[in-house]
């Protein structure tokens, strides 16, 4: 058991190498210590309770975009709207707790992540019925999505749903919100780490379980790993495209849900700083495996709360650049893991 | 009405020289989602030569430079180790995304934009702008590659031997290993032609705007690769496509200064929106290259 799963872990970590060496040439290049560098990074992450805990609200919204990306993946698709499935359900998660702030907290705050998570999984469910539908493919519709949704949120936003700052919608009441983590933790006072973390944590380890112990993640296993055979066995494929996307779509908005009513108390423009793209790193990190997607998060959380502390020394953008060469590290690797559902070359004539 | 349609075939030049390297790519079995970072990397490399030399010309040279550098990579994963050419894509344009915002706030201390850098009508190029008609359309001389690539795409593809090459290991690689083809050599060549025609696109971007910007090329290579699907994979039903692409964008631009009743976003979401329609108009209508996305030797992955 734990041997396979170190065989597993071993291209991710050998990606996770290569993006690193390549970043601390980088460092290099610009005239800093990567060594400096690296511990200053740790310090600021690992060093300090405020640290940890922004590492933990950094890694939540990736652990839902991770799994926004690694459930339909599973099934053999590739979900690029995390981005906008995030914003509808940032939105609607806005509203939603807005129009329910009298009906008490509870109310409120449960109505709002419900909504997120609809509206999230509806944005996913349309990619998926076009591919079910008409074959549209799934990586194009979901970027031209990305750009309709974020512009029709804008659009709700500055003409229906801003309060009297014009720039966001109103400020939501502490008892609609997730709790402080540094409520029961008092050494991460002053992170935004929240009961959101642990929402994400228990998602990651229902899907674990829907995805290895029932028969819908068996079918959606199958359909990735062997289009053919899940067609042989019965398994409809279109319906595996939109179950999957759904699901994908309501993590995604979960994410959503997390900034407002995790940090923000509101919904403004440029709420999401590209979480639906990094859950795509996050995800291919994963390797199929739901629980797999936290360790990933967590490592890129860290990275994003060590850039935004050493702003003054690196840019931040060079995350971005790690990001990419993990993607690229994994896609030279290899992504699925050896074994008995190994795609056969005559089975994925649709690919 | 003229200028709005000068306007369209102007400004259809990127996504027709992406669409093109989409073509030539994708004919060869090797799905090209890297498009959208090569016109992301072809207008920074533009940018930087520009900006250093105050040559556009010589900003043509850089922006293919930039372009083959990166598409070197996607064919690389994709032929020589046969990785998954949809994860590479999307890695290459993160990595694009990636450099692009590094470079900018390395070299300008800048989050989202770069100087202004020379365009065209600063050369001898600005005695063609005063021609009547070609001047009103070819304001860069990108305009008029992007209109005359068409037709050397399709005389590529059709009459030429290296053109049946591509289509070949494409189409049947075992088959056209037969016959003596490298297949791995004639994809990497059809990729890197591909990055060179896309780069080139990037640069018209960089060039038209005299700048490099954050996220200047807004899905533009997946918009190239919406039109490759919908030309069915042939050079010019995918040019009517970009043509199309190009229309909506230019009527998009005159809605945006006309101070229209609709709100701005709609009118943002216009090229998107009509790219989806296509999609769901044209996908599943044509055949797509039989070994489009296979590793080659079959099973190698």
């Amino acid at each position: 058991m734990l041997q396979r799963f170190i065989r597993a872990a071993v291209p991710s970590l050998v990606a996770l190498a290569v993006a690193l060496a390549v970043g601390a040439v980088m460092v290099l290049a610009i005239g800093q210590s990567p060594l400096q560098v690296g511990a200053d990074a740790l310090q600021a992450t690992l060093g300090t309770g405020y640290g940890l805990g922004q590492v933990i609200f950094k890694a939540t919204p990736l652990i839902l975009t991770g799994l926004a990306v690694a459930i339909p993946y599973a099934a053999g698709l590739f979900n690029i709207g995390a981005e906008g499935q995030l914003l509808v359900g940032a939105l609607a998660s806005a509203v939603v707790a807005h129009l329910l702030r009298d009906a008490g907290g509870m109310v409120a705050f449960s109505g709002a992540v419900l909504a997120a998570a609809i509206t999230g999984a509806a944005a996913g469910a349309v990619p998926a019925a076009l591919k079910a539908w008409r074959g549209v493919h799934e990586v194009i519709s979901t970027i031209m999505l990305n750009f309709i949704l974020a512009a029709l949120c804008g659009y709700l936003l500055h003409a229906h749903l801003a309060d009297e700052s014009g720039s966001h919608t109103p400020e939501l009441p502490a008892e609609a919100l997730f709790g402080r983590l540094s409520a029961v933790v008092p050494s991460w006072t002053g992170s935004l780490a929240s009961t959101s973390a642990l929402l994400a944590v228990l998602l990651a380890a229902v899907l674990q379980a829907v995805m290895f112990r029932s028969v819908l993640g068996y079918q959606l296993r199958v359909s990735g790993a062997g289009p053919l055979a899940a067609r042989h066995a019965g398994i409809h494929a279109g319906l595996m495209t939109v179950v999957s996307f759904s699901l994908g779509g309501a993590l995604a908005g979960l994410a959503g849900a997390h900034f407002v009513l995790g940090a923000r108390r509101f919904f403004e423009d440029g709420l999401s700083a590209g979480e639906g793209f990094l859950g795509i790193a996050v995800a291919l990190m994963a390797r199929g495996h739901p629980l797999a997607v936290i360790p990933g998060a967590l490592v890129f959380g860290g990275l994003g709360q060590a850039g935004l502390s050493l702003g003054a020394k690196v840019p931040r953008e060079t995350i971005m650049v790690l990001q990419a060469l993990v993607v690229l590290a994994l896609a030279a690797t290899g992504t699925t893991p050896r074994g008995r559902l190994e795609r056969r070359p005559q089975e994925d004539a649709n690919a | 009405m003229l200028d709005v349609l000068a306007g369209a075939l102007r400004i259809s030049t990127p996504y027709t020289l992406a669409a093109m390297g989409g073509v030539l790519s994708e004919r060869a079995g090797v799905v090209n989602l890297a498009l959208e970072g090569v016109l992301v990397v072809g207008a920074l490399g533009y940018a930087l030569a520009a900006h250093a030399t105050g040559s556009p010309w010589l900003g043509l040279l850089s922006a293919m430079a930039f372009g083959v550098a990166l598409m070197g990579i996607h064919a690389w994963l994709c032929v020589r180790l046969n990785a998954n050419h949809i994860i590479s894509g999307v890695g290459i344009n993160l990595l694009a995304a990636g450099v692009g915002r590094f470079t900018l706030k390395l070299l300008y201390d800048s989050s989202s934009n770069g100087p202004r850098v020379v365009g065209f009508e600063e050369t001898a190029w600005r005695h063609v702008q005063e021609l009547p008609l070609l001047g009103a359309v070819a304001d860069t001389p990108l305009v008029l590659l992007g209109v005359l690539v068409v037709p050397l795409c399709h005389f590529l593809l059709l009459r030429l031997p290296l053109g049946l090459r591509i289509r070949a290991v494409g189409e049947h690689p075992a088959a056209a290993e037969s016959q003596g083809v490298g297949v791995r050599r004639v994809r990497v060549v059809a990729v890197l032609l591909g990055a060179v025609l896309a780069s080139l696109g990037g640069a018209y971007l960089a060039a038209d705007q005299h700048q490099f910007t954050q996220g200047m090329s807004a899905g533009r290579g997946f918009i190239a690769v919406a039109a490759v699907v919908f030309g069915r994979w042939w050079p010019t039903r995918a040019w009517l496509g970009c043509l199309v692409f190009g229309l909506a964008e230019a009527v998009q631009i005159s809605m945006q200064s006309a101070q229209t009743a609709i709100p701005s976003q709609f009118v943002q979401m216009i090229p998107y929106v009509l790219t989806l329609a296509v999609l769901v108009v044209s996908s599943g209508t044509g055949r797509m290259p039989a070994a489009l996305g296979r590793p080659f030797p079959e099973g190698a992955r």
